[in-house]
């Protein structure tokens, strides 16, 4: 029970976060063995690495030690409170950002930024039609010229 | 103490054409609109619109940075004074004085002594950077690799400890920010940790990345914040005649405001600490030799005085370890070093060497900014206390699309977008989880950097490692390191000791 109650505290986010950039660590350094294992190649890579994977450890310690430590029950019941879109709100702000850049390449600037104002101004509450087809379109419209004058590139458009 | 070839040299850049300062004050409304903006940092507006650059020359690049840094650090403190909420983080102590001038019905002066001292600070900032930039440049080309690879771990380790609740935490972002940094093909000419992609063979594009960590990974953690005025603070009108009132009144403090530009200067030269600590260490020293210690903290105008002046000259600070040793003190710096790299100009020794003429162009320019910044921001008063009141709802979106947009700008083809995007889920777990955000860009950027240093001091030594005690400065270099692990209970202490006289004030009153 006692067990549950650890491993429920346990802040899974903050580990995931951890074993990636530890995960990380130690394909750069085997990658960068296999390519050279001279002094010249892992002057920095080596040690930096270990001493990355070392402060990963003294971090994952940390989350553990936070476990077990006794709850904050005023900051626990603050959280239970907060709604849950509320909570979900960046992670919602990412995906819809997620997919707006992976639709670049195939629905172009133009189209793919005024769908993602709109998006976003529909998941923050905006309910007026008018002002969301108007801003997004608008605002997708001014930067798209913008960025087309401004870059020396071709920018991937579909209408515009 | 000044090179009159560099400073001839300079004055013929900036006057030869109009182009470098059309941009200017465009710069500065930027800044001031992102500065004043809750949530908007001026770090943010640097990294968003560096990619507006790529078409300007590189003085005119720095000029438009510069002005975008120089109207942030006056638009924090507006949102510090109307609303209590420090635009940018080294307005803070604004909010000491500020609002309680507000409360009192004072908006007017208090926006009016901030303006008067945001401008008297960055003129203090860039012209003491004027005087000190030729010795010191003298000083620096004594550094050798050794030297310069422990400055670049001194620096990091500083702008780790200085932010985040948990040191450890905080190192592990600038060592592993620096390991990625080393992506791709190395001094010595192998390549790594590419994963077989041809656009990591230059390593990954820095400039996405940290537009993705420093603006996109903050929007993120802010949306669902609406940061709207609420109550009295919705009703302040702004009142040109009592701004003005309050400009005069700012002026009546000379010393306040002098201090604390020399104070700005002095602690935003030291990588990692900058404007956000300048700020309350001028706002402790003037209410510590005021003869009314027990006013501050309940609307004393020289406490806003002190406050931003040492921010605005925090600026011309930062620039000291910019351009004398290529290695950015914060966020502001660690954009205009990677402006230096995108117009493939090198930092440091080498640059004031080199390109001195550009170094005091900049700094001229900077000085005629905080005059424009006068009339600029006097002129913006108005709107800027209206664009506090804009819901973030509208700008979230619209800085989040303008950051894809730069960063395809930057790389030419989808690497920029993707990177963006990695970098902004990346820097928004490490904001969550308390990481230092700063510390892990700037490693980043120092990465290659280091790691060419450190091949250089291998070289040389020949793989000796008593050639670090045959090296004094490396020694005493070694040890301000070590020292600086001590340095957030040093800052903390200086936080308790501001706010807790504050609130000790407050309570003495009552």
């Amino acid at each position: 029970m006692n067990g549950d109650r650890i491993t429920a505290r346990i802040d899974w986010g903050h580990c995931a976060l951890i074993a990636i950039m530890a995960g990380i660590t130690i394909y750069y350094l085997h990658d960068a063995w296999a390519a050279s294992s001279q002094v010249r190649n892992l002057i920095l890579v080596l040690p930096a690495s270990i001493l990355a994977l070392t402060l990963c450890i003294i971090v994952l310690l940390d989350v553990a030690s936070d476990a077990f430590r006794p709850p904050a029950s005023d900051v626990a019941v603050a959280d239970d409170r907060e709604p849950l879109l509320q909570r979900l709100r960046p992670a919602i702000l990412m995906g819809t950002f997620a997919l707006y850049i992976l639709s670049l390449p195939y629905l172009g600037f133009d189209v793919s930024t005024a769908l993602f104002l709109a998006v976003s101004l529909l998941i923050d509450g905006e309910r007026r039609p008018l002002l969301i087809v108007g801003v997004s379109v608008g605002f997708a419209a001014l930067v798209t010229i913008a960025f087309r004058w401004l870059i020396p590139y071709p920018l991937p458009i579909l209408i515009l | 103490m000044i090179d009159l070839v560099d400073l001839s040299g300079a004055f013929a850049l900036l006057g030869s054409s109009w182009t470098p300062w059309l941009v200017v004050i465009p710069g500065l409304m930027i800044g001031l609109v992102f500065g004043c903006i809750p949530g908007l940092q001026t770090s943010m507006a640097m990294a968003v619109f560096l990619p507006a650059t790529l078409s300007m020359d590189f003085l005119t690049a720095m000029l438009f940075l510069t002005a975008i840094f120089t109207g942030g650090q006056f638009g924090g403190g507006v949102s510090a004074i109307l609303m209590n909420i420090p635009g940018t983080s080294s307005a803070v102590a604004t909010t000491f004085d500020g609002f309680p001038m507000s409360r009192q019905g004072r908006h007017n002066e208090a926006l009016g002594v901030a303006l008067i001292a945001s401008t008297v600070g960055t003129l203090t900032g860039y012209f003491i950077l004027l005087i000190l930039i030729q010795p010191l440049s003298t000083l620096v080309l004594k550094l050798g690799p050794t030297e310069m690879f422990v400055v670049i771990l001194w620096g990091l380790t500083l702008i780790a400890t200085l932010k985040g609740r948990n040191l450890s935490r905080s190192l592990l972002a600038g060592v592993f920010g620096l390991l990625i940094g080393t992506i791709g093909m190395s001094p010595n000419g192998v390549m790594r940790g590419t994963l077989g992609s041809p656009y990591l063979i230059d390593g990954i594009a820095v400039v996405p990345a940290m537009i993705g960590m420093f603006a996109a990974s903050e929007l993120f953690s802010i949306s669902g914040n609406a940061y709207l005025v609420k109550g009295s603070a919705a009703s302040r009108r702004v009142s040109f005649g009592r701004v003005v009132d309050g400009l005069k009144l700012g002026l009546k403090a000379p010393a306040t405001l002098v201090r604390g530009g020399v104070i700005g200067v002095l602690v935003g030269a030291v990588p990692g600490v900058g404007s956000s600590v300048a700020n309350l260490v001028s706002y402790s020293e003037t209410r510590r030799r005021s003869d009314d210690p027990e006013s501050f903290g309940q609307g004393n105008p020289n406490g806003v005085a002190a406050s931003e002046s040492a921010n605005s000259s925090s600026e011309g600070g930062s620039m000291v370890s910019l351009f004398a040793l290529g290695i950015p003190g914060g966020a502001g710096t660690a954009i205009l070093l990677a402006a230096f790299t995108m117009h493939n100009i090198t930092g440091g020794p080498g640059f004031l060497r080199d390109q001195g003429e550009v170094a005091y162009a900049v700094i001229m320019a900077n000085i005629a900014q905080g005059f424009l910044l006068f009339f600029v921001g006097l002129l913006m008063i108005q709107f800027l206390a209206a664009i506090v009141k804009v819901p973030l709802r509208f700008l979230i979106p619209g800085v989040l699309a303008m950051a894809a947009f730069g960063s395809y700008g930057l790389t030419g083809n989808m690497a920029g977008p993707m990177t963006l995007l990695v970098f902004a889920i990346f820097g928004w777990a490490l904001r969550r989880y308390d990481y230092s955000v700063p510390a892990a860009v700037i490693g980043l950027l120092l990465g290659s950097m280091a790691e060419g240093e450190l091949l250089r001091s291998y070289q040389i030594s020949g793989g000796r490692i008593e050639y670090v005690f045959e090296r004094p400065i490396t020694f005493l270099l070694l040890a301000l390191l070590i020292m600086s692990l001590w340095m957030p209970r040093l800052i903390q202490r200086l936080r308790r000791k501001a706010a807790g006289g504050n609130e000790s004030a407050g309570s003495a009153k009552t």
